[in-house]
């Protein structure tokens, strides 16, 4: 073997070794992935100079205004983690510069308004962040950041509703309060407050910090209704968006000309359950941010 | 038959020929062995290399490569193939096939021709051990990383498979294996402790036998890949277990003898520094990856692991000046007190400290088997698991992927280490006074002269001890 042929083997084995090492090096904590930013839904909060009753069928101002699709995922970040997926969701927004409207709608096969044993309510609820610093992902509940949650849920609506309509009649009979378990007779003799808890409102109106922090706002400011039909979840949503206390209410005024891009839109995430998919508390759809342009 | 009775049990000139039974003579000159087992481990680390160079985020214990080489090889080692079998890993390694390949033009048969190559001589000065010292030493360094990343694995045994291959380019035979390989010097030097060896039977038949076939090859066999004069073989230490001296001897005068443990440390033959320096490291290597492989301390795994960079180069450091100078200085004083009580002005201090090195073999190795029980028995039962899985890629082949981390016998662990630790220290101690009579020519001399190193051996085997089992 000549000298030369002996140099170019080595020198080809070193360079290819070194070429093995350095592929190595590069992927020895997994292969890189190009991971594409995924843009965020921009949803237009239109001005419109109309208000709208809640408490009424779905108004057909809905059907007029531009409407988002968003993807949801599983909520896989804290256990029990999502099993079904609810995606997408139909998402409309304006505001008559008092009051600002949310319409929320999703396919559901069936209209599931009872909490029970292994019953599970049907519901959606919308996040906003609050403060500086909003985390990179919406994650749930604000993770570790202020949020503001607007959360409704068709077991709550059934009731609160329920209960308006009673409140609205004439009969003695129909006057009598609606309680979370309205056919236990005894409710009127129970001590413990919590079963008497009276909804405000078919939304809750909800803080949170992080996983567990979940806290209703001693102040109760969304109303809501939802209506299911022809397999489909309507939900709007209504908040005036004068604030009453700038610590716990999502701030959702239009943002001054002088704001950059980024300060003017605001954002938010929506989240949906599926009650009969087994749904309930962290078992949920997610989705990213939204932003929200309120023109 | 010599009187000289190791713990006055077995006869120090002992031997028992296994190659008279015809069929392990037939597999030792059958050019099919050691050709099949250096093919399947061939395989074997063509699949430790890709799981390494594969492994990405698969920790340490879900590793093929690490596991195998890690675990089952370097606990076969330490407990059966060099305190029993001397190198057979040298005969059955596959790290130097594709230069012998090179070489010899041919994978099975005999070439007779020219070996191909360069087949340069290895430069006089380098024949020794320090290379080999170096390199093993160097490659403790990231100790840290060879067990928990797939990939220094994958370096590691690249490199030494590369330099394999083109030091068998550009020098003669097995150079690499005798003055390079990292894995060689350490078998070399604790294969004077096994149970077996290869020597010739008859010298005569050697002496009358003109053409040194075992040396220089024939039809049958090659020349001594490991340059040396198989008729002569005093000692393991050099000897790579080719088995070609008994492909090539025409008179079947080769053997493969059972004898009494450590009977090559009383061989008086090539001691050097060299091989003093390697017992040193040997036993400062020990003692550094218990402390920072099985000891408590965590900020020593941390400083191994390079958490820090300045962490690291203190253990580098730290490391080096305890294998190179810290023992050997210690050894030192010791050798010095062995001369001054000794009262003999002859025998000079070098020879003396050269010699007694020889006692710390028996107490390495003993150190080296506690110290894989302290690996084998917490960690074995990965094993099963990556053989059934060996890139962590979800296979199942032989329905072990599921069984679960067990521990077996760890509630022993301590008394299996002590008892290693004590029956090694006693092999030291049969051979330290032997070769204290073997260094100073009277035996008064040689009593007074063993206290020190005696001294030393007990406070050594002590500290393990304390460390294992403390």
């Amino acid at each position: 073997m000549k000298k030369s042929t002996v140099i170019l083997i080595s020198i080809a084995l070193v360079i290819g070794f070194a070429a093995l090492v350095y592929i190595g090096i590069r992927h020895s904590r997994g292969v890189p992935v190009r991971v594409e930013k995924p843009k965020k839904v921009t949803l237009e909060v239109q001005f419109l100079d109309k208000e709208i009753d809640v408490s009424a069928s779905v108004s057909d101002i809905w059907q007029s205004l531009p409407r988002e699709e968003i993807e949801l995922m599983q909520q896989v970040t804290v256990l029990p983690w999502g099993k079904s997926l609810v995606s997408p969701l139909r998402v409309s927004a304006f505001h008559n510069k008092k009051d600002i409207y949310f319409y929320i709608s999703w396919k559901d096969d069936t209209e599931d308004r009872d909490a029970g044993i292994n019953t599970f309510s049907d519901g959606c609820a919308v996040m906003f962040p609050m403060g500086e610093g909003i985390p990179a992902s919406t994650i749930m509940m604000g993770f570790m950041h202020k949020s503001n949650i607007w959360y409704w849920k068709a077991s709550r609506d059934r009731e609160y509703w329920l209960s308006q309509e009673k409140a609205g009649a004439t009969d003695e009979l129909m006057q009598t309060k609606v309680y979370a378990d309205y056919h236990y007779p005894f409710e009127e003799k129970e001590i413990f407050v919590v079963s008497k808890d009276i909804s405000k409102s078919a939304v809750n109106d909800l803080i949170a910090i992080r996983v567990g922090t979940l806290t209703p706002k001693e102040l109760q400011n969304v109303q809501g209704r939802g209506f299911w039909s022809d397999n489909t979840w309507q939900v709007v949503f209504k908040r005036a968006i004068a604030i009453t206390d700038p610590e716990v209410d999502a701030n959702l005024e239009q943002a001054p000309p002088t704001a950059g891009q980024a300060e003017k839109n605001k954002l938010c995430a929506f989240s949906v359950w599926n009650g009969a998919s087994g749904d309930r508390g962290g078992r949920k759809s997610i989705s990213d941010w939204v932003e929200l342009q309120i023109k | 038959m010599s009187k000289d009775k190791l713990f006055g049990l077995v006869d120090l000139d002992w031997r028992f020929e296994l190659t008279k039974f015809r069929p392990v003579r037939a597999l030792f000159k059958s050019r099919w062995f050691p050709l099949l087992p250096i093919l399947f481990n061939l395989f074997i680390f063509v699949i430790i290399l890709l799981a390494g160079f594969l492994g990405g985020y698969s920790a340490g214990n879900y590793n093929f490569g690490i596991m195998i080489v890690w675990i089952l090889w370097w606990v076969m080692l330490m407990f059966v193939l060099v305190p029993v079998l001397s190198r057979a890993w040298c005969l059955m390694c596959p790290f130097p096939i594709f230069g012998e390949w090179a070489q010899r033009g041919a994978l099975f048969g005999v070439n007779m021709g020219k070996l191909g190559g360069l087949n340069l001589k290895w430069p006089k000065a380098l024949k020794n051990m320090w290379i080999m010292n170096v390199f093993f030493l160097v490659t403790t360094f990231f100790s840290g990383f060879f067990t928990v990343r797939p990939l220094a694995t994958f370096i590691l045994l690249g490199l030494i498979i590369l330099i394999a291959f083109i030091m068998g380019l550009i020098f003669e035979k097995r150079s690499f294996c005798l003055y390079v390989c990292p894995v060689s010097g350490f078998q070399g030097l604790y294969s004077q402790f096994a149970t077996t060896e290869i020597r010739s039977k008859d010298p005569q038949v050697c002496k009358e036998h003109k053409l040194k076939t075992c040396y220089l090859g024939n039809e049958k066999g090659y020349g001594c890949p490991w340059l040396l004069a198989p008729f002569s073989f005093r000692k393991n230490t050099y000897c790579g277990m080719c088995l070609e001296c008994f492909k090539s001897c025409p008179y079947d005068n080769m053997a493969f003898n059972l004898r009494p443990p450590g009977a090559d440390l009383l061989v008086d033959d090539k001691r050097g520094l060299d091989e003093a320096w390697k017992s040193f490291i040997m036993l400062g290597i020990a003692m550094v990856f218990f402390l920072s492989m099985q000891g408590p301390w965590g900020v020593l795994k941390d400083m191994v692991r390079a958490s820090t960079l300045r962490g690291y180069l203190t253990f580098i450091t730290f490391h080096t000046v305890l294998c190179l100078l810290v023992i050997p200085g210690i050894f030192f004083v010791f050798s010095y007190l062995s001369k001054v009580f000794s009262g003999n002005k002859e025998v000079s201090l070098k020879k003396l400290f050269i010699n007694f090195s020889y006692t710390l073999i028996p107490i390495g190795l003993g150190a080296w088997i506690a110290f894989s029980f302290g690996i084998v028995l917490p960690n074995g039962s990965y094993i099963l698991h990556i053989l059934s899985d060996p890139f962590s890629w979800g296979w199942n082949l032989f329905g072990t992927k599921n069984v679960p981390w067990t521990p077996v016998f760890t509630h022993s662990l301590g008394y299996l280490q002590g008892i290693t630790l004590l029956v090694f220290y006693l092999f030291s101690l049969a051979y330290g006074f032997r070769l204290s009579k073997q260094t100073f020519p009277g035996l008064q001399e040689a009593k007074r002269g063993w206290i020190p190193i005696f001294t030393f051996l007990t406070l050594t085997t002590l500290l393990f001890l304390w460390l294992y089992i403390g």
